[in-house]
């Protein structure tokens, strides 16, 4: 059975801001939302349900697969993050893409047409949570 | 001791113990059912709190940034009021003014190379640019009017979203996510706390029961084991013949239990079925939020519109300021040059009155010759004339007809 690798892309806005801020860009500049999660753990159908949650792990996510290894259902449970969507590409490759708790953007000078923007896409993120509920 | 009373026993436990299994099973689902429901809420809780905090900033993003940074003193106070309507309207002013001193001082100068027109050197160039800026000047009070109107909508949202949308709605969200849903709300721990110790407790109490009748048939069957002596065969009997007397109460008990595991489980339930409908109510107030927070896009798209023609109108300005600057510069060279002009026009007169000079030099310088010239001939006709045949050199003896011709012309400057 090869390993899963999972990756996390955080959407918030804030990311964006970040890297606007730096004088020289980085060429990769989603690599500061990019999270590879690590302490993954494979769980049979037979096993026994585990009690012992390890209290530093903050964030968890349940992917279900069926026998092809083929990615059924994916679940986050963070108080940090949600789950906006997911992608699986096959390959034991599972690609989520969530976004933290919005945070003070403290915008340096954005002009107005790129707030709005912003703006926008933080309702359209709360429109894909909201439709989680 | 015999026999048939171990056995009695035995099937005693036996049943006692297969009762109190199917008991606890029963049991036993009801309450992991209770707990299966309990994480379901809590997920969905920390979810709501999450949605709720990103509401908050939401709300904060709109008020804090986009409107009071981003377009009442970005906007409003720096760039239209003081970039735009204050130091820009200045600037074209300035230009303005400097390009029609330095056209009225053209106007002033007479082109002294012309005598009859009697011309001025501002009628040489166009009047278009100075128009320009005007027509540009004359837009501002648009503008302005413009920026005011802006101004009491600015207000108007700014109250809005202060006071009704984040002072009442999203204060109204949070505080009834508080009530129902906060972390330290009665409710919560009922559900996270209580009802999760209540479990746990229950649990424990089932397996407790359990242990104790898996313990007395354990017992009963060791009685009927060869390898133990005949006295502990006789301490155990009167311990399993006790432990049996007290089987029904204690099945009594448990019966009990399971009736409080059913008590318990339904009050549960009933209790976050109840809470399920206090989940819709939330959401839909989460619902209308978001379609309020969606309605302010159409709002903001007002600023943004009156923004993009602002800058439209301000690059046209700096366009045109630039185009004033060029013409003031130009006019300015045109001055000097015409100066230069002058200066040229009396250089090129003096050329021609020296060629002038020379020429009128050498044709006095001719004439004298020519004036000798023709004395001499006549003096020599007069002498040789009777004697020389006509045809030794025809025409030319007796020819008194100047030996040059001088022609010439100086351009008149």
């Amino acid at each position: 059975m090869e390993p899963f690798v999972v990756t996390v892309t955080d959407k918030s806005i804030i990311h964006e801001l970040e890297s606007r801020s730096q004088s020289s860009k980085h060429p990769d500049h989603d690599s500061q939302a990019l999270m590879f999660p690590t302490n993954i753990r494979y769980i049979f159908e037979d096993d026994e349900p585990e009690q012992d949650e390890d209290p530093q792990v903050e964030n968890v996510i349940v992917a279900e697969v069926d026998k092809d290894m083929r990615v059924k259902h994916v679940e986050l449970i963070s108080d940090e993050y949600q789950l906006l969507s997911y992608q699986s590409t096959g390959e034991n490759e599972l690609e989520l893409e969530a976004v933290s708790k919005f945070q003070n953007v403290h915008s340096q000078n954005l002009p107005l047409e790129k707030l709005i923007e912003l703006y926008k896409r933080q309702n359209e993120q709360l429109d894909s949570l909201f439709n989680t509920l | 001791m015999n026999k048939a009373a171990n056995e009695q026993l035995i099937e005693n436990a036996r049943r006692t113990l297969i009762k109190a299994q199917n008991l606890c099973q029963n049991s036993n689902i009801k309450l992991s059912s209770v707990m299966t429901t309990v994480s379901e809420w809590q997920r969905y809780r920390s979810k709501l709190q999450f949605v709720t905090e990103c509401i908050q900033a939401q709300g904060d993003f709109l008020l804090n940034d986009i409107l009071i940074k981003g377009i009442g003193s970005g906007l409003i106070d720096n760039e239209w009021s003081t970039v735009v309507l204050t130091e820009l309207v200045k600037e074209m002013e300035h230009w303005q003014k400097i390009l029609v001193e330095r056209i009225e001082k053209l106007d002033n100068i007479s082109n002294d190379l012309d005598n009859e027109q009697h011309s001025k050197l501002g009628d040489f160039i166009s009047r278009e640019s100075v128009r320009t800026l005007q027509e540009k000047l004359k837009e501002v009070p648009v503008i302005r009017k413009q920026v005011d109107s802006i101004k009491s909508q600015y207000q108007i949202m700014l109250r809005k979203i202060r006071n009704q949308l984040l002072g009442s709605k999203i204060y109204k969200l949070k505080m009834e996510f508080e009530d129902s849903f906060g972390l330290d709300c009665k409710d919560t721990i009922k559900i996270e706390e209580n009802f999760t110790s209540e479990v746990r407790h229950m649990e424990q109490e089932l397996v407790e029961f359990l242990r104790s009748f898996t313990d007395h048939f354990d017992k009963c069957k060791m009685l009927v084991n060869t390898e133990l002596s005949d006295e502990d065969k006789n301490d155990l009997f009167k311990i399993v013949q006790r432990d049996d007397s007290e089987l029904d109460s204690i099945m009594h008990v448990l019966e009990e239990a399971a009736d409080e595991v059913i008590s318990f489980t339904t009050e549960a339930k009933a209790f976050l079925n109840q809470k399920e409908e206090e989940k819709e109510v939330l959401k839909a107030s989460i619902g209308k939020l978001l379609m309020e927070l969606k309605k302010h896009e159409e709002y903001l798209s007002v600023f943004e519109g009156i923004s993009n023609l602002i800058e439209k109108f301000k690059s046209s300005c700096m366009q045109d300021i630039q185009e004033a600057k060029e013409l003031h510069q130009f006019y300015e060279k045109f001055e000097e040059s015409y100066y230069s002009l002058l200066k040229e026009v009396r250089r090129r007169k003096d050329v021609a009155s020296k060629m002038s000079r020379i020429l009128q030099n050498c044709e006095t310088q001719l004439r004298d010759l020519n004036f000798a010239d023709i004395k001499e001939r006549q003096a020599f006709l007069l002498e040789n004339g009777n004697y020389l045949p006509e045809n030794i050199w025809p025409g030319e003896i007796d020819d008194l007809s100047p030996l040059f011709t001088l022609e010439y012309q100086i351009r008149k400057i």
